[in-house]
């Protein structure tokens, strides 16, 4: 029911069964990738993918999404939209990857109850800065603090 | 009640946006018709080795020619990216294979990109369109 109002190109099979699963969450999940687009914007103007800002999208959102869902319903969702079979090998582990530390991340903000965008978002740069990120291919600067 | 109440928030408010949806296509985002296109960065016949290997000041007159000829519509997806490279751009979900037309232009400066919209089953491509990257204000 959801998709057939909202047009959202590019779901995997297996978000579309999430969404008829759970279609308020799908809502946040929806939301959430927005927020995530935008920070990545912001911090990475020159975007492409499997670069620095496609690392970076893919940890705030799961961060986001951590928070908003629980851990294992998010995973639920990041896992879903890693499901695309024209995707190569390597670059569904880099997005995998990448969601796992946005997750750890965002569940140990909230542990030390200092949550919130901008220490998820410095959070990321300073993992993008120190190499624990997974990256294809390098290039962007990386700012030092977030936008 | 009280969750009841915001459960209908919730799905009003989405019910709402999906209105907006339909009636802005991808939230007001901007694609340029052909025409302009064309005016814009002319046209010419797409060179697929050319393409991959990435000189941005010759995508964009190849990008027009692939959306004046309806070139990949109705291909599979991965045609896509065996004859044009790996996507180098990113629109709304990685799933949504997007490439560079033009060099980086500086921050909040104008910037174009294609876009191969895939079908709703994510196997064939459904529409071939230049989107407009840069800039937007977020309605969130």
């Amino acid at each position: 029911m959801l998709k057939n109002f909202i047009y959202y190109p590019g779901l995997t099979p297996a978000e579309n069964k999430l969404i008829k699963k759970y279609p308020i969450d799908a809502l946040t999940v929806y939301l959430q990738k927005n927020i995530a687009e935008n920070s990545s914007s912001r911090n990475f103007p020159d975007q492409s993918l499997n670069d620095e800002s496609d690392a970076f999208r893919h940890f705030i959102w799961s961060g986001l999404l951590t928070k908003e869902l629980g851990v294992n319903k998010a995973r639920e969702f990041l896992d879903a939209h890693e499901e695309d079979p024209a995707q190569p090998e390597n670059q569904k582990k880099m997005d995998l990857f990448n969601n796992n530390r946005g997750q750890i991340a965002a569940q140990n903000l909230i542990k030390e109850n200092v949550w919130c965008l901008r220490t998820l978002e410095r959070k990321a740069l300073n993992e993008l800065k120190d190499n624990k990120l997974s990256v294809l291919k390098y290039g962007l600067i990386i700012p030092t603090e977030p936008k | 009640m009280k969750k009841y109440l915001i459960n209908l928030s919730i799905i009003s408010v989405f019910l709402m946006t999906g209105i907006l949806v339909r009636s802005t296509d991808y939230f007001g985002t901007k694609f340029i018709n052909i025409i302009d296109a064309e005016k814009k960065w002319g046209s010419i016949t797409l060179n697929t080795k050319e393409f991959k290997a990435g000189n941005l000041s010759k995508r964009a007159p190849m990008a027009v020619d692939i959306i004046k000829r309806s070139l990949y519509v109705g291909e599979d997806r991965k045609n896509i990216r065996k004859s044009l490279g790996d996507p180098d751009s990113y629109f709304f979900s990685d799933t949504i294979y997007a490439y560079k037309i033009m060099p980086f232009p500086g921050e909040n400066k104008e910037i174009w990109h294609l876009v191969f919209i895939p079908d709703s089953k994510l196997e064939k491509v459904k529409e071939v369109k230049i989107h407009k990257k840069c800039c937007y204000k977020s309605i969130f």
